[in-house]
Formats: structure tokens, sequence, C-alpha cells
């Protein structure tokens, strides 16, 4: 039965790829934030204690038959993503439509019919099937509790299917093994047969090869690439391995703190990276390639805190190609002043350090700030070590976002210009479409 | 009443061999399979504890045909009992002073005991077993009422509470089996809730759970089979020392003349106060042996508790190896690439295994290599290749029941022949480690300060603190920590930060030889090529050498000078990087090649079959089963390491040496199809 559903499906998919085109899965302005418990007393008070913003506004269409990979290192926001269409966490903004019909308020009752067509696969194989049941129970759960099959032997028969599709034969050897006797492979298939069985039309796929071997990726992708042939799936390709999505994905999204900084076909992205985080991304991956060392102009820093991600371009802090509008503000200085510090030797620290004060001004974002001068140093010191900062390093993008820099009675405030953050536009340049979200990008601004 | 607890996870060693069976039936022979199969202290435990345990068992079941006499009988055939009598022939016991049979009141007790003890363990384990899995599963303010109410109960002192209700019970309901146990079940509720809902907090995030919830499974179906199913092993160990506990708290009760009627049914608790009595009369045979019961009883089920803990508690397990002696080492030690000036390290033949149950895991088989000063070598390889328990063997980090063997020259010194504490001196100032998960391996209690003060002074104790704090920020200005953040806590680090705080503190004391396992491995692709460039300068600043260990061909290609390949224990080809990566000889190196899948990859590729079982590894070349130019002769007999260019060194076959191959050898090995269901 299962197989006839299977070409059933396959036809209507051709109708509709014919007949054109209701995205799959459209995601408009999509946010998903979790707000921060915050101390007693704030609980107390009612005060607001901020939100970690996983998701921040993201907006993509995926199309039927196509590969969409969702590409982004932790903290991006792409496993909340994943999760949220799934309805595994609470959307808190925005909208998803699944074939059409919007699916992000719907209560888990009315959800559940819709999870025979949308499924997931786990980025680790060995804590993605329950110790305690066989891969005939685990397989054939999806048919029990939907309640597609009716009798233990038809479930037999439609798992026997399964395993057959994803390769796991001769399909007597495992349908009574539990999880444990299996390997990392075997045990990935198997949450592929689990996942197909009721024929879906979108698979989530999250990092479905990054904790296999080497020797055996290929082999998975491979499986993956038949099975959307062969039974017309959607997938959409979570991973922070841009080398296997290459492979895998037809168009390319970049996430970074929540949000989507570029995103179109992927040999567009692949031969022309616009963002920068992209680049970085590239040109990070090693190769096995001796005479590809290790790239020395990486972004610097590392990825922020979501709850209070930087003022205008999330990406800013860490951006080589960064100029005025990015979103300087007072934490850049922060930065700024220590990566100045960890280069000087401990002596030349503890003299420099005493002539600015305590930096925990800088802490909270703001456009405008003052850098205290330490105690017993005056005002004129301080002056004197920014512009020493300066000129020493003068190519450093912060610079391009500060306004003016003045000296006050006991300190320098320092005025940024105003931010923007920058939304993904179409840039049209390219052999394909593609969209950056990045102020370089953007005609109307030029870098300066 | 401290126990510790099992974890979570339920680790079987082996799963119970059935043929076709019922599917619940399995998953019990094989969750009782440990059982069977345990050796050692727990076995003893556990059937000791269960054979005494059956005993009293036996003895409540059959109660009415085991004692000779009823438990307040005082008369048989018109002839009274003689009164406080000693143990006779007619009375094995003795009589009380109201002219009881001892033994049939011994006898009748344990059927009490075993009644009211089996009740409340079921009403506690009915009652206090769902409410964990709710309170654990569904979390929020239900959660919250619910850890209150059973925290209270718990935390009054648990006698009390029980006198308390029996006492209440008893005014209302009678004295009876029913009132004494669920007395015993209030006071035990909270064990049960709060074991289960620890159990359920850790489940709950498992990855399987989530995808039941993907699936479309419905919250009780979800808790029934993905979460209970995973917790309830946790529910017997608690069960079993909860009934050991509600024997004497039984006893405590009627002891205090509150637990039951004495004209309902005969307990020991009650015998034994009013043993006390004789016993200052000189008649002791109606206090001790109701007293000895209780303790018997008691410490059966205890051990059976124990035994069952010990056996299922991956944490208190111990292993149950089979000792093995390593055979003397067969080959003469391979010529590594030999230099001519003095290697940092040398390593010969060494050999690591491991003991488990099934025999000895050769993990590391026969491994020779040498870095020089300044050179760092990669050592590639995937799951199951020995590398990381490679990068332990050498440095003697290796667990109970290990053997090594061979030799690893370092500074003039043998360190597999090194006492522990020779290589406690070794480790820090000469010898750095850096491990995988930087997350796990700093004091969260101690700040970087601390951790840089101890590392400095453990091996230079009369250090001043302005020269630790001199050297720490100098180590840390290297891996590009700021200085400003010197005093604070791990937590309040990303993970490539800690990752480089590790090497700094590897660093630190200007050790000459490095080892890194995995360093980045569980770190972003930015942050990896930031922590790879402080790697790559270290042999620059520090003179080091490097022996780094990863899966990753591409992290050897971009930052080491040499790599060896290591597969099924053995390091099959090794050179310097720009010679292995340009032409491969070895097989295994040359699939190991085409499978990575970079941004320069042109085509899928994979390796078939699976790593080798490294109790009984393959005849003769150990990838021959997986190589796609297998001969006759690398089935028959082990490839001997040939020198095909300068440092270029590889143990195959296909080079050589030929006087070695027998005639007929070089036949192509007939091999049979490498299936899915062996695969990796």
């Amino acid at each position: 039965m299962a197989v006839a559903h299977w070409n059933a499906r396959r036809s209507a998919l051709q109708m509709k790829l014919d007949s054109g085109t209701t995205p799959l899965l459209d995601v408009r302005d999509l946010q998903v934030h979790f707000s921060l418990r915050g101390n007693f007393l704030q609980r107390m008070l009612g005060r607001d204690t901020g939100s970690v913003k996983a998701v921040d506004g993201v907006t993509f269409k995926l199309q039927r038959g196509e590969v969409l990979g969702l590409v982004g290192e932790s903290g991006s926001g792409k496993t909340t993503l994943s999760r949220a269409v799934l309805s595994l966490v609470k959307v808190t903004g925005g909208s998803i439509a699944f074939n059409g019909e919007t699916i992000s308020a719907l209560s888990e009752r009315h959800f559940r019919p819709l999870r025979k067509r949308l499924q997931l696969i786990f980025q680790d194989p060995h804590a993605s099937l329950n110790p305690a049941m066989t891969i005939l129970d685990a397989v054939g759960h999806p048919l029990r509790i939907h309640h597609i099959a009716k009798g233990d032997d038809e479930v037999r028969r439609l798992v026997s299917e399964s395993l057959e599709r994803v390769g796991l034969v001769p399909v007597e050897r495992f349908l009574r093994k539990y999880p444990s006797d299996l390997s990392g492979g075997q045990k990935q298939r198997a949450v592929l047969a689990r996942a197909i069985i009721l024929g879906p039309e979108l698979v989530i796929a999250d990092e479905p090869v990054s904790m296999l071997d080497m020797s055996v990726r290929a082999k998975m992708l491979e499986l993956m690439g038949d099975l959307k042939r062969d039974l017309g799936l959607t997938y959409l390709y979570v991973t922070h391995d841009l080398a296997t999505a290459r492979y895998f994905c037809d168009r390319i999204a970049i996430m970074y703190l929540g949000r989507i900084v570029e995103i179109g076909s992927a040999a567009e992205i692949y031969s022309e990276p616009r963002h920068p985080y992209t680049r970085a991304l590239l040109e990070a991956i090693p190769e096995p390639d001796p005479s590809h060392k290790v790239p020395r102009d990486l972004p610097r820093g590392e990825v922020p805190d979501a709850a209070v991600p930087p003022l205008g371009c999330s990406f800013h802090p860490r951006c080589p190609r960064a100029f005025g509008p990015c979103g300087w503000e007072s934490r850049d200085l922060r930065l700024m002043l220590e990566e100045r510090w960890a280069a000087l030797s401990p002596d030349e620290y503890t003299r420099e350090r005493a002539i600015v004060g305590d930096l925990g001004g800088l802490d909270s974002p703001s456009t405008e700030v003052l850098i205290p001068a330490g105690r017993g140093h005056g005002v004129a010191e301080l002056s004197a070590l920014l512009d020493e900062q300066r000129r020493s390093k003068p190519e450093d993008p912060l610079w391009r976002g500060v306004l003016s820099t003045e000296p006050r009675s006991h300190g320098v405030v320092v005025h940024f210009r105003d931010h923007l953050t920058p939304e993904l536009q179409p840039v049209l340049d390219g052999a394909e479409p593609v969209e950056v979200a990045c102020h370089l990008y953007r005609r109307d601004l030029t870098p300066h | 009443m401290a126990i510790t607890l099992p974890s979570d996870k339920l680790d079987v060693d082996r799963p119970a061999r059935t043929g076709a069976g019922d599917g619940r039936a399995r998953g019990l022979r094989r969750a009782i399979a440990p059982l069977i199969a345990v050796r050692g202290l727990p076995r003893w435990l556990f059937w000791t504890g269960a054979t005494i345990t059956l005993v009293f068992i036996v003895l409540a079941v059959f109660a009415p045909e085991i004692a000779p006499y009823g438990f307040n009988q005082y008369i048989a055939h018109g002839i009274r009992f003689p009164q406080q009598a000693p143990p006779s022939p007619a009375h094995w016991l003795g009589t009380t002073v109201v002219s009881e049979d001892v033994y049939s009141r011994v006898i009748f007790g344990a059927r009490t005991s075993i009644e009211v003890v089996v009740l409340a363990l079921l009403f506690s384990i009915v009652i206090g077993v769902p409410m964990g899995l709710i309170s654990g599963y569904f979390g929020g303010w239900l959660d919250r009422v619910l850890v209150l109410i059973n925290d209270s109960i718990f935390a009054f002192p648990y006698l009390l509470l029980a006198i308390v209700i029996a006492f209440l019970l008893s005014t209302s309901v009678g004295g009876g089996v029913l009132t004494a146990a669920i007395a015993i079940t209030v006071v035990y509720i909270p064990q049960y809730f709060r074991v289960v809902r620890n159990t359920v907090l850790s489940v709950r995030e498992e990855p399987y759970v989530e995808a039941g919830r993907a699936l479309g499974a419905k919250p009780r179906t979800v808790i029934r089979r993905y979460v209970f199913a995973n917790v309830v092993h946790s529910v017997p160990v608690v069960a079993s020392l909860n009934a050991a506990d509600a024997i004497l708290t039984l006893a405590g009760l009627s002891f205090l003349g509150i637990g039951m009627d004495p004209s309902v049914a005969a307990e020991w608790g009650y015998d034994i106060s009013r043993g006390i009595s004789d016993a200052q009369a000189g008649f002791w045979w109606t206090g001790l042996f109701p007293g000895l019961a209780v303790i018997l009883l008691v410490t059966g089920l205890t051990l059976v508790g124990e035994g069952i803990n010990d056996t299922f508690n991956p944490l208190l397990r111990r292993p149950n190896h089979r000792r093995f002696t390593m055979p003397k080492g067969v080959r003469e030690a391979t010529t590594a690439v030999g230099q001519a000036v003095r290697p940092v390290v040398r390593v010969r033949d060494l050999r690591v295994w491991y003991a488990t149950d099934r025999g000895p895991v050769r993990a590391v088989d026969g491994v020779s290599f040498e870095i020089q000063e300044r050179e760092t070598l990669g050592l590639v390889g995937e799951s199951g290749s020995g590398k990381s328990t490679l990068g332990r063997g050498i440095m003697g980090l290796l667990p109970v029941g290990a053997i090594r063997d061979g030799s690893v020259e370092f500074e003039g010194q043998d360190l597999v022949k090194a006492t522990p504490q020779e290589m406690r001196k070794l480790r820090g100032p000469s010898i750095g480690l850096v491990f995988q998960e930087p997350m796990t391996r700093l004091d969260p209690l101690m700040r970087i300060s601390d951790h840089f003060a101890e590392a400095l002074r453990t091996h230079e104790p009369d250090i001043s603190d302005a020269e630790v704090r001199r050297r720490s920020l100098e180590a840390l200005g290297g891996v590009r920590i700021p200085p400003t953040r010197f005093r604070n806590y791990p937590y309040e680090f990303s993970g490539g930060m800690r990752q480089r705080i590790m090497i700094a503190l590897a660093l630190v004391l200007k050790p000459r030889f490095v080892i890194a396992d995995e360093p980045t491995t569980a770190l972003d692709v930015l942050v990896e090529a930031q922590i790879l460039s402080i790697i790559a300068d270290l042999k620059n600043n520090f003179d080091t050498a490097l022996l780094l260990i990863t899966h990753n061909l591409g992290i050897v290609a971009e930052s080491c000078d040499r790599v060896a390949v290591m597969y099924a224990g053995r390091i099959v080809e090794q050179g310097a990087v720009a010679d292995i990566f340009s032409r491969p000889e070895h097989p295994y190196t040359q699939e190991l090649m085409r499978s990575t899948i970079s941004l320069s990859t042109r085509e899928l590729h994979y390796i078939p079959g699976a790593p080798p079982d490294l109790v009984a590894p393959p005849s003769g070349c150990r990838f021959h089963p997986r190589c796609p130019h297998a001969m006759e002769v690398c089935r028959l007999k082990e490839p001997v390491g040939v020198e095909l260019r300068p440092s270029h060194l590889a143990e195959c076959w296909l080079h050589g040496p030929q006087e070695e191959i027998p005639p007929d050898g070089r036949r192509p090995l007939e091999r049979e199809e490498i299936g899915i269901a062996d695969e990796a």
C-alpha cells in the first residue's frame, strides 16, 4: 500500500510542479524569542527580563522538490527555526504556511495530523532512536500513532518496505534489533526509514551526517538524494558544514544570530559569496590541500550573546569590511581596547589599564558613551591613548562609525553614527539571483 | 538512606540472544540479562540477598503450613504451653510470657511484614511513579506544586510521620495490615517521586523523546514509551531499598505500640518490645529471635537492592573484564622515518590493549613514529582507529586493565616504563595536553587566574605572585585572550575562548611536547580556524613538538608538517604532508581522501564496509576486507613497513617487499559482497 501511496504522491507532485507554485513552505518574518527568567527581584517587580531572540525576523520560501540549506554556526538560530516549523517550539511572531495553510498558530491537536507530512531527522544517530524500542517498533510507531496501518502484519509489511528503501537489508536481520546493536550509519538509516514511512512531503534534516565518519557520509547523502528523487521529497537541510551543503542543496540560506544574511542559489553563493560572513565561512573550511594554509584574515571575536545582540548589523563587530552605518556602539569600544591590551606585554598592559577607568559603562549598548579616565590620571592621557590607538590601527572599521570624540571633565565622550539594521535586498549583478542583508550592497550608502 | 542512583542510560553489555519472541518479553529478558551475567561482588550481593528474601517470602506465604501453631495460640490439645520456656524440642525457639510459641510468631511475623510491605510498596509505586512522570515531563506550576508537597513530606522525620498517620488511621479504620501499609506508603511516596522525576528530567531532553513528539505521538504515548520505558529501571533499586526500610519502619511502629493490633496479627517489633522486659529477667529468646528475623530480612532486601544497583549503575559497575597477557612483540621495530637529528619523542612499536569482557581490544597494535622539535605531526583516523588511545597511551592516561608495550622515548626516558610519579612530574612542564571538550575541562569554581596559579605552583612551588601573573598574562596574550578577563570564571567564556585558555594552560610551563586530541571538534568552523592558527604559531614561538590527533584531513593539510594515517590500531602510512596528499600510496589513505567531502570535491565517494572489530581483527592486513586492490597475500600475512621515498613509509603489499610475497600471493583476493548489514 505504501508503494502505491508513494507513487500516487509522485504524480500529484508532478501535477503541482506543472501547475505552478504555492510554495511548500512560506515563512514570513518569523520570530522565536525565549524570555529569560531573570532574577527573583525582576520577576517580582514585573520588569522586562529580556529575551533571547533565537530567530529574529526570518523570511523565505521553499518550493516543492527543492533542497534549501540553512547554514550557520551555533547560535545562528537554524535549529530553533527548524523546530519552529515543526511546532516543537512556540512561535512568538511572524507566520509559517505549509502548502498555503498557516500552521504557526495551530494547537498541537490540530497540528498533529500534519506531522504525517512534515518529518525530522536528527544529528546524533546514537540518541535519536528510543533505546527501549526495537527497529520494528520504532520505524512502525508513526503508523500506529496516526492509525495508518491495521494490525501487526500490515505494520510489519510497511516497515519492511521502508527498511528496504533505505537499504537496511536483509530486513529480518534488523527488525528485532535494538538501536544499541547497530552502527552509526545503520542507525541513521533507521531514522530515515522512520521519517519516510508515512510518505511525508517535507523532511527537515538537522545535521544528518556530521556525526558519521567521513567514509560513510557520502553513502548517507547519496541515499537521501535517492529518496528525494524516488519519493518526491523536499528537504530543509540544516547544517554548519558548507562542504556537504554544496552537494546536497539547490539553494542556501546563511544565518547569523537569528537572521538570514544571504540567500540564493547554491552555485551563485559558492562561486561568489557576497556577505562578509559567508566569505569568512567559506575560507575557514579546512581543505585537504597542503598548499591552502590556515587563513589569517578571519573575522575576529566570537558569536555574540543573542540576548543583547549588537546594534545595527549583528556581524559588524567582527566584520573586516564594516563601515559607518553598520551599527557601531559602546561595546565595540570595549572590544577594541581589550584586543589592544591582549597584544601588549603584561607590564605595558598594567600601565595602560590604569589610564582608563571602569569600563562597566560600556556594556550597555548605546551610540553615545563616556569613557571615564582612570583614577589619578587625566583626561588628556586618555585622549592621547585613543589617538595613539587610532594612529596605530587606522584601518580598524570602528573609526568609520565614530562621529566625534569630545574630552569632558572626567572622561572622553564618543559619539557614534546612527545605526541601520540591514534587510535582505536582491543583488542582481550575478548569474543567478541572490539576496544579501549587508550595507555594502546598498547603492544609497556609499562605504566610507 | 543515601543511595547512589543509576543514571538514566541503561548500559547493557550484550543483548540477550533470542529468536523471534514477543517484543516485551524480549525487552524484559534483555533488561534482566546483566543480572544473570554479572560476576564478582555484585553477583554475590544480589544472589545472597535474593536467597534470604526468598526464604522469608516462602515463610510468609506458607506460614499456616510451616508454623506448628497459630500466632497467638497458647494451648494445644487441651494442654497449655509452658510460660517463658527456653528453646526445646517442643518449642524450637521457646515461648513467650503468655505462652505463645516464639517460632510460630516469628513465621507469622514474616507474613505480616511481607504483607504490609508489599502493599505499601505497591501503593507507593502506583502513586509516586506516575506523579514523578507527570511532574517531570510537563513541568510548570504543576511540577512546582508537586515538588513542594513531596519535599515537605520528605523533610518530615519519617518515623514520626508514620506514627501520626498510623495513629489517626487506627482510630478510624482500625489497626490492621491496611493501616500500617498506608502509614508507610505516605512516607515513601516522595522517594519514588523524586527518583522518577529526576530521571525524567534528564531523559526528557534526549533527541529520541523529541523524535517521538515530532512523529506526532500524544503526550501519554511519549511518556509511556519514550520516557517511562527508559526510566523504569531506576525503580527496582529504590523499591528494594525501600522495602528494607519499610520493614524497619513497621517494626518501629509496632515496637511503639502503634503498628499492628496484636490480636490481629503477629509482628516482630511488638515481640521485641515485650522481649525487653523479658531480657532483663534473663529470658533472652523472646526478643532475640524476632530481632534476628528483622535483621536478616532487612539485610536480604538491602543486598538485593545494592546488587541490582551495582549491576546496572554504570558509575558503580566494576568491569567484568577478562584478564589477559600481551604476547611478546613478534615484529621488529619498523624503521620509522630515520632522521639525523635526535627527535623530541620517538615511539617504537607501541601497543595498547584494553580489557573487555570479550577479550582484549587491540586498540593500538604496534605503532612507530618520531616527532622533531618545532614539528607538527597530524595523526588522522576515523572512529575505531585507535588514535585517541594512542594519545592517551603515550601519556599513560589509560583506564584500569589496559596494558602497554613498546617504548616511548622522551628526553632520555622511556615513558612506558616510567612510574606514575615520574609521569606526574613530566605532565605540565615537559608534556602538555589539550583535550577535546573545553567546556568540561576547566574547574567551574576556580577563576582562570587560579587555574594558572595552580599549574605554575604545582611544578614551581617557589614562584612569586607577580611572576605567576606575568607568565599567565603572557600565555593568555599568546592565545589572544584579553588580560581584562584574567579573573573571570570559566562560565563567562565561550567554548572557543575556553579552548584557547586550555591551550594557554598547556603552554604556560613551556613544555617541549604537546598532545592535542581533537582540539577543535566541538567548535564552530570560524573558531576552529582561529584555534588552528594559534596552534600553527605554537611551533614558531615555542619550539614545541606537537602531536595533533584529528579525524579531519583538512586540518592536517593546513596545519601539520607530517601526517600519520591510522587504521585499526596501526599506522598504515606516514610522511610529509605535501607528499602524502599529492601522492598517497596506501589504499586506505587514497580511499579516505576520496571520501572526504570538501569544497573542492568533484564526486561523492565512500568506503564500503566498516572498521574491524579490534578484539579479533582480520588476518594479515587489517584493511584487506575493504580494500579495492587486495591480493591473496594480504589475507595471509601482515604487511611490512616499506620506505617508498625518503621519510614516506607505508605498510602495503602492493609496495613489497617482493621477497616476502609467496608465489601466487599476487592473485587478487576474492571477497564476499559487503552488505549494508556490515556497514559502518
